[in-house]
């Protein structure tokens, strides 16, 4: 078993976080157990802290991205 | 007013938009442990390389520098208030790394590529600060000389293309003005100028570019400043960033001339940096890799053989000494680093001798291999006339009696010493130096008192410029005297000199 932090835009539900923690088992090939905190700053998607890994799937990271791409 | 046209701008923000696509990011992360003196303890990161820079929120940056199984050490290379305990640390992968290229010429950065002058600085082109050296095989004989305008220097202790110079001496005793002259004179040349301050006071920084800037030699020149208020980091990073500024133009085929000012500050920062990270000390203080610290850096100075564009650097690193201890330890690593050394000397410098140059203690190893034959043939055995001058004036002030053959050596020797001298300002073409050698060679200067010596060298030397402007011309160019050029210069020395007596006589009737 695999500790983990899962930050997570609200709202979510129990259905959303259990496929996460799928995507991650098939990944790391070992059961993930995650630690839910709750995060309005990433306005959407969520970060993952797994195995000294961060996994960034925000909103808030994709847009000041876009940002970035933008204002290049 | 301006006008302002939005037209081409809607297509544009639209295009960029439809191109987007989600990209997560992974990454591997590391935590904040504590964070004190500018050094942050790092849990995590495990697969952190040594020199990569590591990202902190905030925007702050920091390096690598003391890897554990358990985290990573980092020294900041801004000031450390933004970084917080718990706080996320992320790899980038890049070791740190400066822009290079000619966009930099005329232009003031710090260590990490960021603009000091308000400009704002568009480099194509980053090369890592860390390099290895070329190898034995890359690398050519030093032949072809760097002048430096200064008569003592050229003549006695002559700097090569490709050459490693240390200028050591005590504070104030003219380290920088040696190695700022040698910028000046670079004018107009082929040879690129840059300029490293470690440590020192950003007032003198501010003068040293306010002077390159009114002499019109800033155009070739870069200058990577890392000032006292700097972080050690900064410190450390800014001579390994500011050869990568010059092996990216060496390795264009160009000349560079690099000056370290100065080494001491660097190692000070690097101790500081090395005590904080909690590695062991060794003599006064200095952790064990002091020598290996200046010898990497140094050993990229060189001479590249044809295949790689015959480029150079030439390093002139400067090391302040405490009362004159030449004999501490990082004078003494460093000199046996460099190919020869300039020996400043505060008792010279207060005497006004100025340039400050202690000829006995001052050698340069490369020599006369790296020397215009006209100056080879004029300055034969000056150093050892100075030497010897410099001895025999101790004993004489005993006031002993002297014999004739010793009056006649200090007398010269006091002329000789007053042509050495040369004011800050005044740059000597390699003419004019061998002008003068020439003129001292014939004695032209024994009959004179030595106050007379410094007008009677200025007008020879304007005589000289006005009439015989072609022999002056093939000199400066092709470094030799040109057939039958020595003959006729040394008659027009002794025509000055003759027409010289006259006038003097005239006067005195």
């Amino acid at each position: 078993m695999q500790e983990a932090i899962l930050k997570i835009a609200p709202p979510y539900d129990e259905q959303e976080v259990a496929s996460i923690s799928q995507c991650f088992e098939k990944l790391l090939g070992k059961k993930v157990q995650f630690k839910i905190i709750e995060e309005p700053s990433l306005l959407g998607g969520f970060f993952a802290f797994v195995d000294g890994r961060v996994y960034d799937y925000s909103f808030s990271t994709q847009l000041s991205e876009l940002h970035r791409s933008l204002s290049d | 007013m301006l006008q302002f046209d939005p037209g081409p701008v809607g297509p544009f923000l639209r295009d960029k938009l439809n191109k987007y696509e989600f990209s997560p990011q992974v990454y591997e992360y590391g935590t904040v442990e504590s964070c004190s003196d500018d050094i942050v303890q790092v849990a995590g990161l495990p697969h952190s390389r040594y020199g990569e820079l590591l990202e902190f929120e905030n925007d702050a940056y920091g390096l690598a520098l003391d890897l554990r199984l358990d985290g990573v050490g980092t020294v900041l290379l801004s000031k450390g208030n933004e970084v917080s305990a718990g706080s996320l640390v992320k790899g980038t992968g890049r070791t740190a790394d400066i822009c290079v290229g000619p966009e930099l010429l005329g232009r003031v950065i710090d260590p990490i590529g960021r603009p000091l002058d308000g400009r704002e600085l568009h480099a194509a082109e980053y090369r890592p600060v860390e390099n290895p050296a070329p190898s034995i095989m890359h690398r050519m004989p030093v032949s072809r000389p760097l002048e430096t305008g200064i008569l003592a220097v050229d003549s006695m202790i002559p700097i090569g293309r490709g050459q490693r110079e240390l200028i050591i001496g005590d504070r104030q005793t003219g380290k920088t003005s040696i190695a700022l002259s040698a910028m000046l004179n670079q004018r107009g040349k082929d040879v690129i100028c840059i300029y490293c301050s470690i440590g020192q006071k950003a007032s003198t920084v501010a003068g040293l570019v306010h002077t390159l800037s009114e002499t019109g030699a800033m155009e070739q020149t870069v200058v990577v400043s890392s000032t006292a208020g700097d972080s050690s980091a900064m410190q450390y990073l800014a001579p390994y960033a500011g050869c990568s500024i010059a092996e990216k133009f060496m390795l264009e085929g160009k000349d560079v001339l690099i000056v370290y000012d100065d080494l001491s500050k660097h190692a000070v920062a690097y101790r500081a940096i090395s005590l904080l990270l909690r590695r062991p000390s060794g003599r006064e203080a200095y952790p064990g890799d002091v020598f290996y610290l200046h010898s990497r850096l140094l050993e990229r100075a060189a001479k590249l053989d044809d295949a790689l564009g015959g480029g150079s650097i030439t390093a002139l690193p400067i090391v302040e000494t405490m009362a004159g201890d030449i004999s501490a330890y990082i004078p003494t690593n460093v000199i046996s680093i460099t190919d020869g050394q300039i020996y400043l000397e505060s008792e010279l410098f207060h005497a006004g001798i100025r340039p400050a140059v202690n000829v006995g203690l001052s050698v340069s190893r490369v020599g006369r291999a790296a020397q215009h034959s006209a100056m080879k043939q004029v300055s034969g055995s000056l150093r050892l006339d100075v030497a010897q001058y410099r001895d025999m004036a101790v004993f004489a002030q005993f006031g002993a009696d002297i014999d004739s053959t010793t009056a006649k050596l200090l007398q010269r020797g006091e002329r000789l010493t007053e042509l050495l001298k040369q004011p800050q300002d005044q740059i000597l073409s390699l003419a004019e130096q061998v002008s003068i050698l020439t003129a001292y060679a014939k004695d032209c200067f024994s009959g004179l008192t030595v106050k007379e010596v410094a007008p009677y060298r200025a007008e020879l030397l304007l005589y000289l410029k006005r009439n015989y402007s072609d022999i002056f011309e093939t000199i400066n160019t092709t470094g030799d005297f040109g057939e039958g050029g020595k003959e006729v210069l040394e008659k027009a020395i002794a025509q000055f000199a003759a027409d010289y007596g006259e006038k003097a006589n005239a006067k005195h009737q």
